[in-house]
């Protein structure tokens, strides 16, 4: 078959020589076969995540034939695996104007524009990827993000489960799933299909913190612990699952495992604002009152509009009878939309 | 009413084994050591000396008992009822107490296990100074000596109300309990019955408040205000800007005494708040304080304006004034008229924001109890009109005190014994709603205690309360206080965060667009341009190209006529045989092999013709031999067929056929070989029509090189067959 086609092809550039004569005849062959050559070895390095490598081969091979469409393809993935998406996104385009039904590179492009917040255009591309392809799962997961974003979540959910149906070890849309079901309350739901995630993926340590927050919200602080806990045993420095035990700890009323909970949050991420203030609440709860007004402040110092510092700040305030610096503080807390601090300005008499 | 009562049942004997069981558990081993000189061998002189001071101390302590008792079944046939508080009758038998205490310490210091010494210091001190909990030591020691000792059972009943004053409400319950049997197998009066009941509900109370304590600072109000004899009954302005209290302190040189007590007699003071700091308390002086009397506050409207004033002057139980300030002094106050004031005891007064109504204690005939609240409002002329008694809920059969309305006009604070109290006076709230008063609401812990609470003054705001205590670590009796109400546990607002999106954390590996297939072409362009091998001039020639392995002609094309140019495609791989003609010029003839390449190449081959003139030689390069033979090859065909074409083109046309060898081989052995391979050829060309006659066949040999022997290359081109012209 092979030969017949390289006599076909003999033939045929045997006729064009005959009617053109022309030297253009030999680059364009030589270009060609070259940027093949050079998309198959860009293809490789991609492959072995040698990006810089498969960066350098795609941009050959885009050069010896222009209008390459998975060459762009390829090359806008790299360029999303090199973080730079403003490339991606141009490589994108170019692969879609060559190739109109590239539903992956519209999923690719929509990935990018949810990222930027360009939610229309975002949907746009995933109706179109949908269109083209109607079982492609990845298209179905984003459509469901942008609904989670809209806070959707019962058409989140309707979106995420057309991805698993068409994906059946899409853990994305698990954990995506399970965090719908969290947030309309459906605690029992968030928390199997969290479990079905970490069951396709075992190491990714998100999952587990997700699964602690969806048992601390259940009350079960010890079951929270243990998930926050194999979250951070996957990634040592998870400052938030660190967070989020310190406060199923607190729930639990263990003053100093919260306390050093949150004392290690702050440490993996010293501007973590969170990590303060919540380690404000354990200093308050030992009586710790200027400790406590310590940390709010290191709150603030990282996020001046952080409400909620504020406001524990002037709870501390309040027990050290400093209750103009109380009142300060809960009226700017209520400025910064902390409703609860106007009950508080009783205060201020 | 009590006194001289017998115990001396069987049932009661039983109650008073088991209750001597209880308090042995843990001091099984203490006994009860008379004073007789038997127990106090070798101590002769100390013992009679600790014997007459036991014997001196307890006849004053006796006359001091008597008094009590009287008091005490005085106060029960006026109200039917047993005192809620000690207050009531703290004073009874007091001088006694006080005179008896020296000498039963210094008895207590030579026998400490004296059953009867310890409970009658005991008592003293817990009746003396209820506050301190110095006496619960003796009783406790009392009772585990001989719980015998009182024989009207007062022993668990004084020690449960030490305990209860103390908080000690699981203590306390134990002995109301115990006391409890007692009455009633020792056929308690009712009034006993009913004290001792309330005093369990109390506990009972104050376990549940002072387990859920409101948040609150109760600050003492510093030297500008309390002094360390007794500061009460404090009344605020609304804005907080005045304080007016009662005070029994001194302030001056020769001030004079109630001899009743021997304490001063109450003066009203004032302090003031400027930039959040309260001056120093003065003596309102007159006309407000009379030296001789006791003058106490009674009440103050909510703008400060209106003091009124108890002042209990000869008959009566006392009455309510009022004085008015004007710009900064106070007017001579004025007794409130009849419809207030009455031959009875009128003490406290709270005014409504706008003025028109009165609320107001008073202890006469009529009411529900003893202390009532009744209210007044001011007619068309600006008199108090004819008071009325607010009714249940906030009228008790027990005493009710202190009132305090706040600015809102609905929500009045006062004190009372009554049900929901956990001790004593406790302070209530109560907001007059839908026509009616609703239920009164324990203010709770530690705004109430076990002892007396009563005179609550609130700020407008409600956030902070005066109120007097005799809390230890003050300046000593009662002092004020401040509380400031903390509202309920303020929770802290926490914080946490998930990665809800998965694909927020991770990116979503996308498969990269698969590998193409490389097509393995293996193209050669063939170009080269045709010229005049004299002129070099371009040519317009006919091109014939062969697969020599296949034989078979693949390509026949002209050179370009304006540039002499061509160009073909051919798979690599392969030999060819170009053969180029063109009209007048002697054919040209060659043999190339394009080599395997697995992508593109280009071959030049360019080609100079020759005019066909006699002499010309030609080179036939397409003509093959067998190897060191003479026989022609098949691949030659083509050539062969080519000069078969000329020398039919060219009729005359008379040539010699040469053969030429490289130098390898002997001269004549190449000379042979090459005479019998041009001999092949004209055998061929004459076996394909060709006259004899046109045609010579000569063998060279290595005679005639036209490259060099000494290469691969130069030698091969001397291995050739040719063909002159001879003539045309």
């Amino acid at each position: 078959m092979i030969k017949k086609l390289i006599t076909a092809s003999v033939i045929l550039f045997l006729h064009l020589s005959f009617s053109a004569q022309t030297d253009t005849v030999k680059v364009k062959m030589a270009d060609e076969q070259e940027a093949e050559k050079t998309y198959n070895a860009g293809l490789q390095h991609f492959k072995e995540k040698n990006y810089s490598a498969a960066l350098e081969a795609f941009t050959k091979t885009i050069g010896l034939k222009p209008n390459f469409d998975k060459a762009f393809y390829n090359r806008a993935l790299t360029f999303i695996e090199m973080n730079k998406p403003q490339e991606a996104l141009a490589d994108l385009d170019r692969t879609i104007s060559l190739r109109d039904s590239a539903d992956y590179a519209y999923v690719q492009r929509a990935a990018l524009e949810i990222k930027n917040g360009k939610k229309d255009e975002a949907t746009k591309d995933l109706n179109k990827a949908i269109s083209v392809n109607p079982k492609n799962a990845d298209a179905y997961y984003h459509a469901g993000v942008l609904k989670m974003e809209q806070t959707d979540y019962k058409g989140a959910i309707e979106l995420y489960n057309k991805a698993i149906a068409n994906k059946s070890d899409f853990y994305f849309a698990y954990n995506d799933r399970a965090s719908a079901k969290k947030m309309l309350n459906d605690l029992d739901g968030s928390i199997s299909d969290y479990t079905e995630a970490v069951m396709i993926s075992p190491n990714s340590a998100f999952i587990y913190n997700n699964m602690g927050s969806a048992l601390r919200e259940k009350k079960l602080y010890d079951k929270a612990i243990e998930n926050y806990t194999k979250a951070i045993q996957l990634k040592a420095d998870y400052y938030i699952a660190y967070n989020n035990r310190g406060l199923a700890k607190l729930e639990k009323n263990d003053l100093e495992g919260a306390m050093a909970d949150f004392t290690k949050a702050a440490e993996l991420k010293s501007d973590y604002a969170f990590a303060y203030n919540n380690r404000s609440s354990v200093n308050y709860k030992k009586k710790n009152y200027q400790a406590a007004i310590n940390d709010c402040n290191k709150a603030i110092q990282q996020n001046n509009k952080y409400g909620e510092a504020y406001l524990n700040r002037g709870i501390s305030k309040e027990m050290l009878k400093d209750f103009k610096g109380a009142c300060e503080d809960f009226k700017k807390a209520a400025s910064l939309g902390i409703e609860r601090a106007k009950n508080y300005f009783d205060v201020c008499e | 009413m009590f006194a001289n009562k017998k115990f001396n049942s069987p049932v009661m004997k039983k109650i008073f084994l088991f209750l001597f069981s209880l308090c042995l558990t843990s001091m099984f081993a203490q006994k009860n050591v008379e004073f007789e000189k038997d127990n106090f061998p070798g101590k002769k002189d100390e013992f009679k000396d600790a014997r007459r001071n036991f014997k001196d101390g307890k006849e004053l302590w006796d006359k001091g008992m008597e008094e009590y008792n009287f008091t005490l079944n005085q106060i029960i046939s006026e109200v039917n009822m047993m005192p809620c508080s000690r207050r009531e009758f703290l004073h009874a038998g007091a001088v006694n107490f006080e005179a008896a205490m020296p000498l039963l310490e210094k008895a207590q210091a030579f026998n400490p296990d004296n059953a009867l010494l310890n409970w009658m210091l005991g008592f003293s001190k817990f009746h003396l100074k209820p506050q301190s909990d110095e006496c619960i030591k003796y009783l406790e020691k009392s009772i585990l000596l001989n719980p015998n000792v009182d024989i009207q059972g007062q022993q668990p009943y004084i020690m449960a109300w030490a305990y209860h004053l103390h908080s000690r409400w699981d203590d306390a319950l134990k002995y109301y309990g115990i006391y409890k049997i007692w009455l009633n197998s020792n056929k308690g009066a009712p009034v006993q019955f009913e004290d001792v009941m309330k005093k369990i509900d109390e506990c009972n109370t104050g376990k549940k408040l002072m387990a859920a304590p409101l948040r609150a600072f109760i600050d003492n109000m510093g030297p500008h205000i309390n002094s360390p004899y007794p500061d009460y009954s404090a009344y605020v302005s609304t804005d907080e800007g005045t304080l007016i209290f009662t005070s029994r302190r001194k302030y001056k040189e020769n001030q004079k005494k109630d001899e009743g007590d021997a304490g001063y007699f109450e003066d009203l003071y004032v302090s003031t708040k400027t930039n959040g700091e309260w001056s120093d308390a003065k003596n309102m002086g007159e006309p407000i304080n009379e030296e001789q009397y006791h003058e106490a506050t009674a009440g103050l409207s909510p703008d400060g304006t209106n003091l009124y004033i108890y002042e209990h002057h000869g008959k009566g139980g006392g009455d309510v004034f009022v004085s008015h300030l004007n710009g900064i002094a106070w007017s001579k106050p004025e007794k409130l008229n009849k419809n207030i004031n009455s031959d009875y005891r009128e003490t406290t007064v709270t005014e409504s924001f706008d003025g028109k109504t009165l609320y107001f204690i008073s202890n006469k005939p009529g009411g529900l109890g003893f202390g009532d609240i009744y209210m007044s409002t001011k007619d068309a002329k600006g008199n108090w009109g004819p008071a009325v008694n607010v009714g249940p809920p906030l009228n008790t059969k027990y005493a009710e005190e202190g009132l305090f309305m706040i600015p809102d006009g609905k929500t009045l604070y006062f004190s009372s014994k009554g049900p929901g109290s956990m001790g004593g006076y406790d302070i209530f709230k109560t907001v007059f709603e839908n026509g009616k008063w609703g239920t009164p609401v324990n203010l709770g812990y530690p705004v109430n205690s076990p002892d007396d609470d009563v005179y609550f003054a609130i700020s407008g705001s409600g956030r902070r309360g005066y109120y007097a205590s005799a809390k230890e670590g003050g300046y000593g009796e009662k002092d004020i206080y401040v509380i400031t109400f903390l509202g309920p546990e303020k929770p802290f607002a926490l914080n946490g965060e998930d990665n809800l999106i998965a694909s927020a954390q991770e990116a979503i590996k996308a498969k990269a667009a698969a590998a193409v297939e490389i097509k393995p072409v293996s193209l050669t362009i063939l170009k080269g341009t045709i010229t005049d091998a004299f002129t070099k001039k371009v040519l317009e020639a006919s091109i014939e190209l062969v697969d020599n392995v296949k034989n078979e002609v693949i390509a026949t094309f002209k050179s370009n006529s304006s540039t002499g140019k061509y160009l073909v495609t051919l798979p690599s791989g392969k030999n060819y045989g170009i053969a180029v003609k063109a009209e007048g010029y002697l054919f040209h003839s060659e043999n190339f092999d394009i080599p395997l390449a697995t992508g593109y190449q280009e071959v030049i081959k360019d080609v100079e013709l020759k005019n066909v003139a006699v002499g010309s030689i030609i080179v036939l390069r397409n003509i093959f031999f067998d190897f060191d033979k003479a026989t022609l090859r098949p691949e030659s065909t083509n050539e062969l067929e080519r000069l078969i074409k000329l020398l039919n083109d060219l009729p005359t046309l008379k040539i010699e056929i040469s053969s030429h060898t490289d130098s390898k081989g002997s001269d004549s052995y190449n000379m042979t070989l090459s005479q019998a391979r041009s001999e092949s050829v004209v055998n061929y060309l004459i076996s394909h029509g060709i006259a004899k006659d046109r045609l010579i066949a000569k063998g060279y040999g290595e005679t005639k090189p036209m490259d060099t022997n000494d290469t691969d290359e130069g030698r091969q081109n001397n291995r050739r067959s040719e063909f002159k012209i001879l003539s045309k």
